[in-house]
């Protein structure tokens, strides 16, 4: 990858970070309840009885 | 219960005057103004008031409040809903700095108060632990910072040179 196609890959990362920061507290705070949904899930599933 | 929820609850108490002042700090605060991660609990900074008998006496009203209200008890948490809460004495002078320069939000229609982006990043450069140092540099890559107030609270509080350390470790900065 040339350093030209790496600095444009930065430059919308940083912009697409900052865009998802500045998105109203509320909203984020639904992601926070969904993430937190999401970890619980993944800890309390039971393991299948299936063989791989 | 959702996070609002829980907000909701934090304005029910200090409207019914068991804390004179509480504000979000944390991971949840830092949500505020970088991309939402993942974390475990709520982390409410409240002053206590100086007239107790003992200095937790406070918390000994807010855990009867809310669990008048539905919230159990957990180790060092509450839990309100779905969601650990720690209530943590503002007993430092960045910290109590950060409480009382807090700033008002609503979440609809939720009246709550969250450590401004500048205190944030201070108290985490003040803690030093890996997650604090990641936090700091999501604060500068949002761009979430004025660096003018930034670095005089890390004046005020003697963290200058922990910033300089940090710039030049972490930023690489020269």
């Amino acid at each position: 990858m040339n350093k030209r196609t790496w600095t444009t890959i930065s430059r919308d990362k940083a912009a697409a970070r900052r865009q998802a920061a500045a998105r109203p507290f509320a909203e984020k705070l639904v992601v926070l309840d969904r993430l937190r949904e999401r970890a619980h899930a993944l800890r309390t599933r039971k393991p299948s009885k299936e063989q791989p | 219960m959702a996070l609002r929820d829980v907000l909701s609850e934090l304005e029910a108490l200090e409207h019914a005057g068991i804390v004179p002042r509480f504000a979000i700090g944390g991971a949840v605060g830092a949500t505020r103004y970088i991309e939402p991660a993942a974390t475990e609990d709520v982390d409410v900074f409240i002053s206590f008031p100086q007239s107790e008998d003992s200095p937790l006496a406070p918390l000994g009203s807010i855990y009867q409040f809310l669990t008048a209200r539905g919230a159990r008890a957990e180790g060092a948490h509450l839990v309100i809903g779905d969601w650990p809460v720690q209530f943590l004495p503002a007993d430092n002078l960045l910290l109590a700095e950060a409480l009382a320069a807090a700033r008002e939000e609503d979440v609809d229609g939720v009246g709550t108060r969250v450590f401004t982006a500048e205190h944030l990043a201070a108290i985490a450069l003040q803690l030093g632990r890996a997650k604090d140092k990641l936090r700091v540099v999501q604060f500068l890559e949002a761009d979430a910072l004025n660096m003018d107030v930034f670095t005089a609270i890390l004046d005020r509080h003697g963290l200058t040179e922990r910033w300089r350390e940090f710039s030049r470790t972490i930023l690489g900065d020269q």
